[in-house]
Order: structure tokens, then C-alpha cells, then sequence
């Protein structure tokens, strides 16, 4: 298992479309993948509840990968939340 | 790749939801409105819904999703015209359009499966907003 922090740079913050995308990448792959944020801990594969979060932009995150390619996931959602979900 | 179509009794709605889906999803799916009636009153018409399901669909099937009950019965019309073939392909979700629209282009985009799209639209239904 594999525990990251990332800021979410976004200026809109972690809204649907920044949430689409992290479902994608995580429905794509076997391994759990969950968010904490705010004492809340998330399913990071259903878009719905991701939304639930209510991110703002410079808040942070903890996401949580459990998995066979949770190394490799992990770097792939890093380079997302590097990259402000390319906004 | 699974196609999905937004029936709803207004066409502003149907476009407005296909509008937000088409963020989540890659540009190649395919997501069809099919709101209100051809002049643009409210309503839902069977021939519009028809024409959407035939345009949605890409050989993976289609999931349709409506905003209330009574558009239910202008889908099983439509459902009732489609060749065989399609018709059996062709699943309605039972979840609230919008969410489940999002959830479902997201599923349909990454090349889920019909049942998978189903799912991902249903598993919406009863989560809280916040």
C-alpha cells in the first residue's frame, strides 16, 4: 500500500471534471484506490462520491493506493494533481 | 464502445446533462439527448428516442437513462420499433440522470462493458451529495 499527499491546484478546485478523471484513471486499474480529505475517506472509483468531497483549491489530500500496480498508479495520479488535472 | 442517450421531457435538460457528460468523457463517445418534443415543448417523443438509441449505439449496446418515470413509456415505444438485434443491447438504468449520466460516460469512455455502464449509472442512486 502506497499513501500520498497532494495539493489540489486547480482553481475551480477538485470539481467534476478533475473527479472524472481520477475515476477514469482508477476504474482502469484492480487496485483500491481511496481519498482522505477533511476526516472523509473516499472510493476514488465512483465519480459521484469523489464529488462529495468538495476539495478547494490549496487543500490537500491523501490518497491511499492498495494494489498490484499501486506504484506505478500512484505516479500516474501524482503527475495528474501536478499537472492541476490540465487546467 | 457503449452509447448512452439522455431521456428527458425537456431538451434543454437532455442537452445540458450531455453538455456536462461530454467533460468526463473521451470525445468518441457517443452520448445522445433526446429531450422534449420535436417543436421544443416538454414531453418525450418515442421517435426521437428511437433515432437516438439507433445513433448511439456502435455494436457494445446502449444504456438509456430517463429523468422521470412517466418518460419510461415513450422508451418501451421506442424499445418496441428497434430490430431484434439492437433491442437486445439496449438496457434502461434506473438512477437519477444526471449523476448517473456522469457516472456512466466516465465507465462507457474507459470501454466498460453494458453491464459495467449499467452498474457505474446505478451506483449512483442514494448517494448523498455532500
Amino acid at each position: 500500500m502506497v499513501t500520498k499527499q497532494f495539493t489540489v491546484l486547480n482553481e475551480k478546485g477538485f470539481h467534476a471534471r478533475p473527479a472524472g478523471m481520477l475515476a477514469k484513471v482508477v476504474k482502469s486499474s484492480d487496485s483500491q484506490v481511496h481519498m482522505k480529505v477533511k476526516e472523509k475517506v473516499v472510493d476514488c472509483r465512483s465519480i459521484i462520491t469523489l464529488m462529495t468531497t468538495a476539495v478547494r483549491q490549496g487543500e490537500e489530500v491523501e490518497i491511499r493506493v492498495d494494489g498490484q500496480d499501486e506504484t506505478t498508479l500512484i505516479q500516474e495520479i501524482e503527475a495528474m494533481f501536478l499537472d492541476g488535472f490540465g487546467e | 464502445m457503449v452509447g448512452i442517450v439522455l431521456v428527458s421531457h425537456s431538451e434543454k435538460i437532455a442537452q445540458g446533462i450531455r453538455d456536462l457528460s461530454m467533460q468526463m468523457a473521451s470525445p468518441e463517445t457517443k452520448i445522445l439527448a433526446a429531450g422534449g418534443l420535436p417543436g421544443g415543448e416538454i414531453g418525450t417523443d418515442f421517435q426521437r428516442i428511437l433515432e437516438s438509441i439507433q445513433k448511439a449505439d456502435s455494436g457494445d449496446g446502449v444504456v438509456v437513462l430517463v429523468d422521470l418515470g412517466s418518460a419510461i413509456m415513450s422508451t418501451e415505444a421506442a424499445l418496441d420499433f428497434l430490430d431484434e438485434d439492437l433491442r437486445a443491447r439496449v438496457v434502461l438504468a434506473d438512477a437519477p440522470i444526471v449523476e448517473g449520466a456522469i457516472s456512466c460516460s466516465v465507465a462507457a469512455s474507459i470501454g466498460g462493458s453494458l453491464e459495467e455502464v449499467k452498474a457505474a449509472a446505478e451506483e449512483s442512486r442514494g448517494v448523498s451529495k455532500f
